[in-house]
């Protein structure tokens, strides 16, 4: 199967973020329901740390390599 | 799910080869990359467009991510698919705190045999340490000296062999008392002098029925720096055996066991 993988720079960053649908609330991000985003530490992710979203997850991470970890640490089957 | 490489390649102005096993699209301030090549304004605004086609209620359909992220996605990627076997034994027996701390560290270590550079390296073993502060270096130094494969994999597979009912928390036990203790290894790195050496062996020495002590070193000066503190340790209750190697990248190592004499 054919895999997409999507990489933005800082600055683009904005741009993805609205793309996605996202919008900045008092500096955490918001989605189309006006749901406050989260990580998978259930922590809010706000405009300046975002680091996207990985394939088969609907959860955001930050740009940091721990929340990385945690992801293919939670897909390990 | 709609692939979305499907959309992207109904959307016009972008072209790219559907065939390829994967497609990188990097976006930046002003354009798009497609697999390298450059697709303009136009495309990148297709693409930002349609980067939530595909989206179901559960998941995302492909991968969107800070490029300070892709090096670690790959890596952790390539780790965990040549070591899934080991790692998900890993996993079963140890919290899951615990287990991220073990692929943070492994991280770290590829990083360390792929020679990604000294910047990288020292930013992703202060990030190591600045998560997992107590017991990440030390996790880092059992990659180091094998560890895992050498003495933890193996007795995880002994406790699960004679005792599977209990085998998760000896397996834990095991993993808490080697990080708690670390009694049977000594790493010596370029800021352990001497002095440091045979404060550690003095204090292993000390410890109750302790089988061996291993000292690993990697480099001439600081297998120069064990030679000299071995100098002090001449007991008749010790045997002392003294390995010589060369790593992977060429450089001088040691491994030295000083076995117990009970007898």
């Amino acid at each position: 199967m054919e895999k997409v993988m999507v990489t933005f720079d800082e600055g683009s960053k904005e741009d993805v973020v609205a793309a996605l649908g996202l919008v900045e609330s008092e500096e955490t991000l918001k989605d189309s329901e006006g749901l406050f985003i989260t990580n998978q530490n259930f922590e809010g992710v706000e405009l300046k740390n975002f680091g996207g979203v990985l394939m088969g997850s609907k959860v955001f991470i930050n740009n940091d390599s721990i929340e990385l970890v945690k992801f293919f640490s939670s897909h390990l089957e | 799910m709609v692939g979305f490489s499907e959309i992207l390649s109904k959307v016009p102005g972008i072209s790219f080869n559907i065939g390829t096993k994967v497609t990188n699209i990097h976006i930046t301030n002003s354009g798009v990359l497609v697999n390298g090549k450059d697709q303009g304004s136009i495309a990148r605004q297709a693409i930002l467009d349609n980067i939530n086609s595909g989206k179901d209620d559960d998941s995302y359909p492909c991968d969107i991510l800070h490029e300070d992220l892709l090096g670690d996605y790959k890596s952790l990627e390539e780790i965990i698919n040549k070591e899934k076997d080991l790692l998900k034994i890993l996993k079963k027996v140890l919290p899951e705190n615990r287990f991220e701390m073990i692929l943070m560290a492994r991280r770290v270590h590829f990083a360390i045999e792929k020679n990604e550079g000294s910047q990288k390296i020292i930013a992703l073993v202060s990030k190591l340490d600045g998560d997992f502060p107590r017991d990440g270096k030390k996790v880092l130094n059992l990659f180091s000296a094998d560890y895992f494969n050498s003495t933890i994999f193996p007795l995880i597979e002994s406790f699960k062999e004679h005792d599977p009912d209990s085998y998760v928390e000896k397996s834990n036990d095991l993993f808490e008392s080697i990080l708690r203790f670390f009694p049977i290894a000594i790493f010596v790195n370029n800021n352990t002098s001497v002095g440091k050496i045979s404060e550690e062996l003095r204090k292993r020495l000390g410890l109750k029925k302790i089988p061996f002590i291993k000292i690993h070193a990697i480099g001439l000066d600081n297998i120069s720096k064990v030679e000299t503190a071995l100098l002090d340790l001449k007991d008749i209750r010790f045997s002392i055996e003294d390995n010589r190697f060369t790593t992977s990248r060429g450089i001088a190592a040691q491994m030295v066991k000083i076995k117990f004499n009970y007898n």
